[in-house]
């Protein structure tokens, strides 16, 4: 390999600073949401940057070494939950879930609540659950993240707690100061969001040609 | 009888709690008729599958970009 190609990614075995900077700015944004705390979400992309890079010898390439950090990441933010739960009940209070209706399930829904004909997400193709099969398909996970990043923050709080930290309802309501029946109903509105959201930029796409 | 806006509450609702008997045949006789909740029913399953997916990326990739 030569020395001069420090920029074509992939292929080196070290992170770069830039690849650094650009992924520090993505767990800043990640963190910030979870938290609603900036300082709070600093100090923890901090540590878990601190972790990672101790260890990213044994990294070979960029792509690897941005689920381990986000992994990291993670657990850093679910110790912080589970033990500050008074703390982040505080600066969740400080930003109220939304109330009322979301305009997006109106333009999917009729005012009987039946479906629009063409706002009907598609089926996915289940394989995408599959870790064998899509590994390499990297463009899907750009995609899901951008889906993931467009709901509105307390929706994307509620579902990434849930499906990916994996924490129980109870654990949840308590951090977002809410009711079960309001979680509920974010879960709902967040799950039908991202269906349409992979339905028109991905599955339309890519997959029903 | 529910509308599609309902059921896709209850077909969500699924993924996060055990549904009463009641719920359960209203969703599921719903479903066997109607396409659209049919599909977010499965792509609610679908979907939690490729969360857990995307997490666990980090030993996958790993290991497939070895030497």
């Amino acid at each position: 390999m030569s020395d001069r190609n420090q920029n074509s990614s992939q292929s080196h075995d070290q992170v770069t600073p830039e690849f650094i900077t650009e992924v520090r700015e993505q767990m800043l944004a990640f963190s910030q949401l979870q938290l609603g705390c900036p300082h709070l979400a600093e100090d923890v992309v901090q540590e878990a940057l601190m972790a990672a890079l101790q260890n990213d010898s044994q990294f070979k390439g960029d792509s690897a070494f941005k689920s381990w950090v986000f992994g990291i990441l993670k657990n850093k933010i679910v110790d912080h939950i589970r033990k500050d739960s008074k703390y982040t009940s505080l600066t969740a209070l400080q930003n109220p879930p939304e109330n009322g209706e979301d305009i997006v399930l109106d333009t999917l829904f009729n005012d009987a609540g039946f479906w629009h004909k063409d706002c009907m997400p598609s089926q996915f193709n289940h394989s995408w659950s599959n870790p064998e099969v899509h590994v390499q398909s990297e463009g899907f996970w750009e995609v899901l993240e951008v889906c993931l990043t467009n709901l509105p923050s307390d929706q994307a709080r509620a579902f990434l707690m849930r499906e990916y930290m994996e924490l129980d309802t109870e654990e949840i309501c308590s951090e977002m100061v809410i009711s079960s029946s309001h979680y509920y109903v974010l879960m709902h509105r967040a799950r039908l969001r991202l269906q349409t959201c992979l339905t028109r930029r991905w599955f339309q796409v890519n997959e029903m040609r | 009888m529910k509308n599609c806006r309902q059921i896709t509450q209850l077909a969500s609702d699924a993924q996060d709690r055990p549904l009463g008997t009641g719920e359960k045949l209203q969703l599921h006789s719903h479903i066997m008729m109607c396409r659209g909740c049919r599909a977010f029913y499965k792509n609610t399953h679908t979907l939690s599958q490729m969360v857990k997916t995307m997490k666990s990326q980090t030993i996958d990739s790993n290991k497939a970009k070895g030497p």
